[in-house]
């Protein structure tokens, strides 16, 4: 990729992302993040933490990123405070749970909104959560698959309860998030984010024009 | 500048005296000996004229016309509130303490009005009276420590406390009647309030020694917790007031004398080396100059703040453009070559130095119009009627369908409420939004604790049961104040420290507002206006907005309807700096 070929000619860049955890209450959002975040990169200790908000740091490909989890309450009468959460989401990851027809229903609900909202600047990630109770499934693996696809969504299969394809979840969607992140600077030529008087404040993006035109030659 | 520590025993006698000046750095122990020979007036009359000497150097103070009256009398009025509410907290821990109190009654006796504030349930006074009394009892505290230098305060402060109490409810109702004398009657509450808002803002949270430190002077604290980033699990374990009172059973009266002097002595020298504090004295120094550009500006906004520069503006409107001044502000300091001089004779890591201004800022130019602000936010509010649909909810929710909404994780218990309300009151009294996204994460914290006392889930908590408890506890809280501080930290924080832990839970907090403002429409939509200001105030919050120079923001005038927000400003700008 071009824009990798920039960021590697010593150009230190630091993504930030949020990414808005969606879905029913019961589902098992919260378990899921905490599986992603509770391992031994992460000694900070959870229990004063908790799971309501969850950073991670991760290195994708020399590319340095910065999560933020936002956990969203999926009670129903909760729902009109979506907006406040997701807005300026840069991912959203809608977990229902396989159990539950219902729970993927709400799923349906919030990619329309999303996309209502945010149009196709967020990356979507639709997660059949609880895999590990395939016996009592109600949501037919094609169904829900062939829905992702037709919404431009990311489908997966998760088990909180195992640790199942939650580590592949989170980077397949970081990746996402950078390459639309990157296309997003590209259209936006040399990056609006930084300027000359900004340079010495406390930054965690350290953009460099010339990575831009870097890249261009690169590609070309 | 002065600080001053003195114990006294039951005879008055002073046993030790601590003296510091920063104005030309001296330090000065006095031996106990000496006081018990020569007494301690020669001391007190010099501070006196330090006292004027500091009033002359802020010369907005004296600017006095009719908006800030009317604004102090509403601070006067809140406080009174704000402290009998107060009140029944402190009263309840007073009188576990009460035997305590014979021990501890000498080094109890100390001037300080702020000390005074934490003693008042440790007295066996009816509530009701002590609680109006706070307010004019400080300034007159402070009149009497400037005409007769030292108080003493033994049996004859109740009296006083009475005496108070009556002149100052005549003095409320004179203002109503004559508009002449309002002024010169407020006069005395205004000086006694610009002094006295800092000691009250930490009477609750702090120990007695550092109280005393603080309301002396608190420009010789260290600013290092300050340049924490907010975040939960950064935070210390304060000493609240009820882990005090437990410690202080146990000292003995000496002990707690020689334990306030090595704490006063090591805070004042931390205050004077750091290198933080050098820069951001400096930066208060630039503020009071009229010359620069900076200081101008500064005195400009706070003398237009006060002669009702607020007025006429959206809430939003109000506070970005204040938001806007310091992001100007911020940007002209960081290029000023003083500035970066100072960071690198004082070996400042650059990356601290845009949070040690932010910080000195908000010193400068929010502290004094914290006040103001929020008057102008509850005129507004009240107005849109916002504020009363708000209480309304509040009301209806609590008397009926509370039950069904009852969450399933556990609630806190009575003290821990007791907590809770504490730190609200602290965040309401301060005015850096970076104290208050503290305090405000110290009530999350207190939440979360009592959620995993009370069940039995192994498991971290989840916003699924956080928000329920956040709503249902909010619910026996004084929405009006957290309501107008929420909106004041979501447009005045520095949009870097919203990114992270802080923004999320005040963005919950803004949510779990908007649950009970809006709990009787069927709505499952956020309202038009709701949508519109979490737009804005998240746009300045994301990457591509996080530091709105000039040019951008000319591009996102195009995009964002900030457009009259920045033409205030416009004349401000990066560029106009470098020609000063």
């Amino acid at each position: 990729m071009a824009a990798a070929g920039g960021a590697a000619a010593g150009v230190s860049k630091t993504y930030s992302f949020k990414v808005v955890l969606l879905g029913e209450g019961c589902v098992g959002k919260t378990s899921l993040v905490l599986r992603y975040c509770e391992n031994k990169f992460n000694d900070k200790h959870i229990t004063t933490l908790q799971a309501s908000f969850l950073t991670k740091k991760l290195n994708i490909g020399g590319k340095r990123v910065n999560l933020a989890i936002w956990d969203t309450a999926g009670q129903e009468r909760f729902h009109a405070l979506g907006p406040i959460y997701y807005r300026d989401s840069n991912g959203a990851i809608l977990v229902y749970d396989i159990t539950d027809e219902d729970s993927f229903q709400k799923v349906k609900n919030w990619v329309k909104e999303l996309r209502k909202m945010l149009g196709n600047e967020i990356c979507l990630c639709i997660v059949g959560n609880k895999v590990d109770l395939e016996k009592e499934r109600h949501v037919s693996i094609q169904e829900a698959e062939a829905y992702a696809e037709s919404v431009g969504a990311k489908h997966y299969h998760t088990s909180a309860k195992q640790n199942k394809g939650i580590e592949e979840l989170f980077l397949d969607l970081c990746k996402r998030m950078i390459e639309t992140a990157q296309v997003d600077e590209r259209a936006k030529g040399n990056g609006p984010s930084q300027s000359g008087a900004a340079r010495r404040g406390v930054q965690i993006v350290d953009d460099d024009p010339q990575a831009q035109s870097a890249g261009g030659c690169c590609s070309g | 500048m002065k600080l001053d520590l003195s114990t006294k025993n039951k005879n008055g006698q002073s046993v030790c005296s601590i003296r510091v000046t920063s104005e030309n750095g001296a330090l000065c122990i006095i031996n106990p000996l000496f006081l018990h020979e020569h007494g301690d007036k020669w001391l007190t009359q010099q501070s006196q004229t330090q006292v004027e000497m500091k009033r002359r150097s802020v010369p907005w103070s004296y600017d006095l016309n009719t908006d800030i009256s009317r604004q102090t009398e509403d601070f006067v009025n809140n406080c009174h509130e704000i402290i009998e509410e107060q009140q029944e907290n402190t009263g309840r821990m007073g009188q576990s303490k009460e035997s305590d109190r014979n021990t501890q009654g000498p080094t109890e006796e100390t001037p300080e009005p702020n000390k005074e504030t934490l003693e008042v349930g440790s007295t066996k006074d009816p509530p009701e009276e002590q609680g109006s009394k706070e307010v004019p009892n400080i300034s007159k505290m402070r009149k009497q420590r400037i005409s007769r230098g030292h108080m003493r305060l033994g049996s004859k402060r109740l009296q006083e406390h009475k005496q108070l109490e009556e002149e100052s409810k005549n003095e409320t109702k004179t203002l109503r009647q004559n508009q002449d004398e309002k002024r010169t009657s407020l006069f005395q509450h205004r000086v006694s309030w610009i002094e006295s808002v800092q000691p009250s803002e930490n009477n609750l949270e702090k120990s007695s020694s550092e109280t005393s430190l603080i309301s002396s002077d608190s420009f010789l604290l260290p600013p290092l917790p300050e340049l924490d980033s907010v975040s939960i699990s950064s935070m210390e374990e304060d000493v609240d007031c009820h882990a005090l009172n437990s410690k202080r059973k146990h000292s003995h009266g000496l002990g707690d004398i020689v334990r306030h002097s090595i704490l006063a002595v090591s805070t004042v020298l931390t205050g004077l080396m750091s290198p933080e504090k050098y820069l951001a004295n400096r930066i208060q120094q630039l503020a009071e100059d009229p010359t620069t550009y900076f200081g101008s500006t500064v005195q400009t906004f706070i003398c237009n703040t006060h002669k009702g520069g607020l007025h006429n503006q959206s809430s939003t409107e109000m506070l970005q453009n204040i938001r806007q001044l310091l992001t100007n502000l911020r940007n002209h300091l960081l290029e000023k070559n003083e500035i970066w001089e100072i960071m690198e004779h004082q070996e400042i890591e650059e990356s601290k130095t845009a949070s040690i201004i932010e910080t000195s800022l908000y010193k400068c130019i929010l502290k004094p119009v914290r006040n103001a602000i929020h008057t102008q936010l509850l005129d507004i509010h009240t107005k849109d009627g916002s504020l009363p649909k708000l209480l309304m909810n509040q009301e209806k929710l609590l008397t009926g369908d509370l039950i069904e909404q009852k969450p399933r994780a556990g609630l806190p218990g009575p003290s821990t409420m007791e907590k809770i309300k504490e730190k609200l009151l602290l965040m309401h009294m301060s005015y850096s939004p970076k104290k208050m996204t503290t305090h405000l994460l110290k009530v999350c914290k207190l939440l979360y604790e009592s959620m995993e006392s009370s069940s039995d889930k192994k498991e971290a908590f989840g916003a699924d049961d956080f928000l329920p408890v956040l709503i249902h506890v909010l619910m026996g809280c004084d929405l009006t104040s957290v309501q107008l501080d929420v909106e004041y930290m979501m447009e005045l924080a520095d949009p870097s420290q919203l990114q992270g832990e802080g923004g999320y839970y005040l963005t919950t907090m803004f949510g779990a507002l908007y649950h009970i403002s809006s709990f009787n429409t069927i709505s499952r939509q956020l309202s038009l206006e709701a949508q519109n200001s979490i737009r804005q105030w998240q746009r300045r919050r994301t990457i591509h907005h996080r530091h709105p120079m000039q040019k951008e923001i000319q591009r996102a005038n195009k995009e964002v309807p900030e457009t009259r927000t920045l033409t205030v400003f416009r004349s401000e700008s990066a560029e106009d700096f470098s020609n000063v």
